[in-house]
C-alpha cells in the first residue's frame, strides 16, 4: 500500500530549474554563521572537528616523541603531565565524542528520515556555537598551562594540583550543554519528523545508532555536568567535597565521573557501528542479515551500557562485592557488540561486493575493533585486570576500539558520504592507499603497547627503564605514520572538493534515503515530502523503481 | 485559528502541522527534564553514599537542620506549582490575562522561596554549618555533620539556582500571556515553561525530607 | 486540539492532597523515630506527591508514551546509579570513621 505524497506539484526536473544545492543557495560568511540549515550546521562542526583532531593529535604526537627515550627526551615531567592530560581531553571531549553525530548525524539523519531539518534547527545552531564556547574555554584553560590531572581528573590531585584546572573543567561543561542540546534534538526529530509511512521497524540503521547515542548523550552527561561541578569546587574554593580529611571519599568521585564516561565510550563507538551498518549493505548491495538484530542491540548498548561503570574501579578500594557485580554485567554488553559484527560479516556472504575504500575501512574496523573488543573483555575480568589495570595494556585497548574502531569509521564515513556533502568524487586510489596507510600506522603504534603493558610498563609514565624502549620506539614511529597517513587522506579529500570529477545522486547504487536525493542536496533535501515506506536496504528493486516509489 | 500576527504561530519548514510542532515542543522538554533527574541523580547517590558511612550523624545533622524554612518552603513550592498549572488551564479557557496574574503569582512565591533559603543560609553561617572545609559548627564537630552540611549546601545550592533561572522563566512568561502571546490554540511554549518550574517542586520535594524530616 | 483530561478543578483537589501528604510527612519525620525506616516512608510519601504533580500539574496523562517512558528511564538510571555507589560503601567492611573534631586546617598543605 503507498501512501500518497502530500505535495501534489510535480517533482522539478534536473538541470538550471532544479533547486540549488544548499552550498549555493545562499552566499556571505553571515548566511553561514546565522544558518539553520542542518547541512551547513554539519559543515562546520566538520571543519571544528577536524580542527580538534589536529590538536588532540599534535598532543599525541608530543608525548610519543618524549617517549622516545627512557628519561627525558625533549620535556620536562610536568609538560608531560600536561600532555597526556591534553591529549585525553581534547580527543574524548572535543573530537570523538562529536565527532559522527555532529558532523553525519547533523547532515545525514534528517535526510535519512526524509524530513526537511531537524525539530529544532535553532537548538541546532545553538548547540554549534555552545561547541565552539566550550572549544574555546578549554583551550583557553591549555594556553594558561593546561592541567595535569590526566582527562580523568581523580581528587585528592584535582583538588591539589596548581595547575589551572578551572577553565579546563569549566570548557567541558559547556561542551557537555551542547551534547545535550544536540541529544534533544536528535531524539525529537527520530520521534517526531519521520516521513510518512516510515515505521520504527524500517528506519536506517545509522538513525537507531544516532538515536541510541542521543539517549547515553542525554543521559550520562549530567552526571558528568556533576562531577566537573564538583571537583571544580574542591578545587577553586577548597570545599573538600571528596577530602578525607573532613570525612570525605574519594572513590565516590570516581563513581559519579564512570557512571558518565563509560557510557561515553558507546557514545563514541555507536554512531561508529552505524556507519558501518550503512557502509555494508551499500557495497555488498544486500540487506542487512538481520536489521532487528542490528537496531536492537544498539538500544543494547545503549542500556546496559549504563550498568558496568565499576570495572573501571576494580583497583581503587570499592569492595570486592560491587566489584563482582560490575564485572558480572560488564561481559553482557560484549554480546550486543558481538552480535553487530556477526551480522555484518553475515550480510557480506553472497551479496555483490564492490571494493572501495569505506568497504576497506569497514575490514580494517573489523580486525581493530574485534581485537580491542576481546581485550576489553580480557581487562573486564576482576583477576587479569589486577594485573593490567594502569598499564599499557588498556591504553591499547581503548585506542584499538577508540582509533581503531571510531576513528577508521569516522573516515570511512568521510569517504561514504563525502559525494552526498560535497557533490564531488575522491580519488579512489589515493583513498586506498590512505586507508592501507592508516591501519598501517595504527597497528604499529598500538599493537606493541599491549606487549609494553603485559610487560608491566605504567601508563601516564614519564620515565621507564631501558628494557622497554625498543617498543615504545616501534610505537612512536608508528604514531608518525599514522599521522602522516591520515594527513594524506584528508589531503585527498581537501583536493577533491575542488579537483573531484562530480558525483552523480547516487554513486553506490545504495537504497538508503540519503540517496534518492541530488548530490549535494538542496536545501530542504527533498522535492516535496517524500513518500518512504518501504525498506532503505531493499536491493530488490532498482533505482529507478526506488526514486519512483519515493516519488523523488 | 490563531491570530495572524501571533508569532508563535509561524511553521517551521519542518513541520507539517502546528500540532507536531506544538507536540515536538513539549517532547523535547520533556526529554530535558530527564536529563535534569540525572543531574541531581549524582547528588543524591553522595548523599545517600555519605549517610550510610555516618547514618547517626546525618540524623543529628537532621536535627540540628532549620525545619521551620525547609517546610514553610515545601508550602510555598508547592503552592507556586498549583498556580503554574492553573495559569496553563486558563489559557486553554481563553482566560490569557488570568494566566497572567497565576504566572506572576507563581513568580512572586519562587522569589520568596529564595529569599527565606537566604535567610536560612544566613542562619547557618552565624552557626558556622558551612560546607567542607569551612565547617566550624562547635555543636556538632563530627565529620558526618560535615559531610552532611556539605551536602545540604551543594543541593540546596543546585536547587536555589535552577529556582533561581524558574522565576526567570516564568516572569517571562507572565509578561508574554499578558501580551496575548498564549492562545487556546497555540501554547506549548507556556507549557514548557511550567513543566520546568514543576520539576523545581518535584526536587524539592525530595530534598524536603533527605535534609529536614528524618 | 488534543484532548486534555485534567481540569483546573483537579488541579486543585490535587493540590489539597499534596498539602494533606506534605503536612503527613511532617508529622511523621519529627515525631516518629524508627531509624532506617524513616526515610523510607518520607521517600514514599514523596514519590506519591511526585505522582500527583506529574499526572495532574505536569498533565503526564496526555502526554505520549515517550515522554512517560523518558522519566522512567531516567528514574531508573538514577536508582542504578545510587544503588551500587550506596551498596559499595555499605559493603567495604571497614571500621567506621571515628566521629572526631579535625583541626581547622586541613591534613593536605596548599
Amino acid at each position: 500500500m503507498t501512501a500518497a505524497p502530500t505535495e501534489t506539484a510535480p517533482p522539478l526536473p534536473d538541470g538550471p530549474e532544479s533547486e540549488p544545492s544548499y552550498l549555493a543557495v545562499e552566499s556571505g560568511l553571515w548566511s553561514w554563521l546565522n544558518t539553520r540549515d542542518h547541512k551547513r550546521i554539519a559543515l562546520m562542526f566538520y571543519v571544528t572537528v577536524l580542527g580538534t583532531f589536529l590538536l588532540g593529535g599534535t598532543f599525541a604526537l608530543a608525548l610519543r616523541t618524549e617517549l622516545l627515550t627512557p628519561r627525558r627526551t625533549i620535556m620536562d615531567a610536568m609538560t608531560y603531565n600536561r600532555m597526556f592530560t591534553l591529549h585525553g581531553v581534547t580527543m574524548v571531549w572535543l573530537f570523538l565524542i562529536p565527532s559522527i553525530p555532529t558532523v553525519f548525524g547533523n547532515f545525514i539523519l534528517p535526510i535519512q528520515l526524509g524530513a526537511k531539518d531537524l525539530a529544532f534547527p535553532k537548538l541546532n545552531l545553538v548547540s554549534f556555537y555552545m561547541f565552539l564556547l566550550g572549544l574555546a574555554t578549554t583551550v583557553g584553560g591549555m594556553l594558561a598551562g593546561g592541567t595535569d590531572t590526566g582527562w580523568t581528573f581523580y581528587p585528592p590531585y584535582s583538588d591539589l594540583t596548581p595547575t589551572r584546572l578551572v577553565p579546563v573543567l569549566l570548557g567541558i561543561f559547556i561542551l557537555g550543554i551542547s551534547t545535550i542540546l544536540t541529544g534533544v534534538n536528535f531524539v525529537a526529530t527520530t520521534h517526531m519528523l519521520r516521513a510518512r509511512g516510515m515505521r520504527w521497524s524500517q528506519i536506517p540503521l545509522f538513525v537507531w545508532t544516532i538515536y541510541g547515542t542521543s539517549i547515553i548523550m542525554l543521559l550520562a552527561t549530567p552526571v558528568l555536568g556533576m562531577s566537573l561541578l564538583l571537583v571544580g569546587l574542591d578545587h577553586g574554593l577548597g570545599l573538600g567535597i571528596f577530602d578525607p580529611a573532613v570525612g570525605g571519599d574519594p572513590v565516590l568521585f570516581e563513581h559519579i565521573f564512570w557512571f558518565y564516561s563509560h557510557p561515553a565510550v558507546y557514545i563514541m563507538i555507536l554512531p561508529a557501528m552505524g556507519v558501518i551498518s550503512e557502509v555494508v549493505p551499500t557495497f555488498a548491495h544486500r540487506r542487512p542479515a538481520s536489521y532487528t538484530a542490528i537496531a536492537a542491540s544498539t538500544l543494547g548498548i545503549a542500556f546496559v551500557g549504563f550498568f558496568t561503570w565499576g570495572h573501571h574501579m576494580f583497583v581503587a578500594g570499592i569492595s570486592t562485592y560491587d566489584a563482582g557485580v560490575f564485572g558480572i554485567l560488564s561481559m553482557f554488553v560484549a554480546i550486543f557488540s558481538a552480535i553487530k559484527v556477526f551480522t555484518w560479516t553475515a550480510t557480506l556472504y553472497k551479496g555483490q561486493i564492490v571494493f572501495s575504500t569505506p568497504l576497506l575501512y569497514f575490514f580494517a574496523f573489523l580486525f581493530l575493533f574485534v581485537f580491542g573488543g576481546m581485550t576489553g573483555v580480557a581487562v573486564a575480568t576482576q583477576s587479569l585486570d589486577v594485573h593490567w589495570h594502569d598499564t599499557y595494556f588498556v591504553v591499547a585497548h581503548f585506542h584499538f576500539i577508540m582509533v581503531g574502531g571510531s576513528v577508521t569509521a569516522f573516515l570511512a564515513a568521510a569517504h561514504y558520504w563525502f559525494p552526498k556533502m560535497f557533490g564531488r568524487m575522491y580519488s579512489e586510489r589515493v583513498g586506498l592507499l590512505s586507508a592501507s596507510a592508516v591501519f598501517l600506522g595504527f597497528v604499529l603504534t598500538f599493537l606493541p603497547q599491549f606487549l609494553l603493558g603485559n610487560m608491566g610498563m605504567p601508563r601516564r609514565y614519564y620515565s621507564y627503564p631501558a628494557q622497554f624502549q625498543w617498543l615504545h620506539v616501534l610505537s612512536t614511529g608508528g604514531a608518525y605514520l599514522l599521522a602522516g597517513a591520515l594527513l594524506l587522506t584528508f589531503t585527498n579529500l581537501a583536493l577533491a572538493l575542488k579537483w573531484g570529477e562530480k558525483a552523480p545522486a547516487n554513486p553506490w547504487g545504495s537504497r538508503s534515503f540519503e540517496w534518492l536525493t541530488p548530490s549535494p542536496p538542496p536545501k530542504h533535501n527533498f522535492r516535496g515530502a517524500p513518500n518512504l515506506d518501504y525498506s532503505p536496504y531493499d536491493y530488490t528493486m532498482t533505482d529507478e523503481e526506488a526514486h519512483a516509489r519515493a516519488g523523488q | 485559528m490563531p491570530a495572524p500576527d501571533n508569532e508563535l504561530a509561524t511553521l517551521g519548514d519542518q513541520y507539517d502541522s502546528l500540532e507536531t510542532q506544538e507536540r515536538s515542543l513539549e517532547l523535547g522538554m520533556w526529554i530535558f527534564l530527564a536529563t535534569e533527574i540525572l543531574l541531581f541523580a549524582a547528588l543524591f547517590a553522595l548523599y545517600a553514599s555519605y549517610r550510610s558511612m555516618y547514618l547517626a550523624d546525618f540524623k543529628a545533622g537532621i536535627e540540628h537542620n532549620t525545619l521551620a524554612f525547609g517546610t514553610v518552603n515545601m508550602y510555598v513550592l508547592l503552592t507556586s506549582s498549583l498556580l503554574a498549572a492553573l495559569s496553563v488551564s486558563a489559557v486553554r479557557a481563553d482566560r490569557p490575562r488570568t494566566a497572567s496574574w497565576l504566572l506572576g503569582g507563581t513568580a512572586l512565591l519562587g522569589a520568596a522561596f529564595l529569599a527565606i533559603k537566604l535567610c536560612e543560609y544566613w542562619r547557618h553561617w552565624q552557626e558556622g554549618s558551612l560546607p567542607g572545609r569551612y565547617y566550624h559548627d562547635r555543636e556538632l564537630p563530627t565529620f558526618g555533620a560535615n559531610r552532611f552540611f556539605t551536602m545540604y549546601w551543594v543541593m540546596t545550592g543546585l536547587h536555589a539556582l535552577h529556582v533561581t533561572a524558574g522565576v526567570g522563566v516564568v516572569t517571562w512568561m507572565a509578561v508574554r500571556a499578558r501580551r496575548g502571546f498564549y492562545t487556546r490554540a497555540v501554547h506549548a511554549r507556556l507549557v514548557i515553561g511550567t513543566l520546568y518550574w514543576h520539576l523545581v517542586d518535584v526536587i524539592w520535594i525530595f530534598l524536603w525530607p533527605l535534609l529536614y524530616l528524618s | 486540539m488534543w484532548a486534555t483530561h485534567v481540569r483546573a478543578v483537579h488541579r486543585v483537589w490535587a493540590y489539597l492532597a499534596l498539602l494533606a501528604l506534605a503536612t503527613l510527612s511532617l508529622l511523621l519525620g519529627t515525631q516518629l523515630h524508627w531509624y532506617w525506616a524513616d526515610v523510607a516512608i518520607s521517600l514514599s510519601i514523596a514519590a506519591v506527591k511526585t505522582y500527583l504533580v506529574l499526572w495532574f500539574f505536569m498533565d503526564l496523562a496526555d502526554q505520549p508514551f515517550q515522554a512517560r517512558l523518558a522519566v522512567l528511564v531516567a528514574v531508573t538510571l538514577l536508582a542504578l546509579l545510587v544503588s551500587l555507589t550506596v551498596a559499595d560503601v555499605a559493603t567495604r567492611r571497614v571500621m567506621p570513621m571515628k566521629s572526631t573534631p579535625e583541626p581547622s586546617e586541613g591534613f593536605y598543605q596548599r
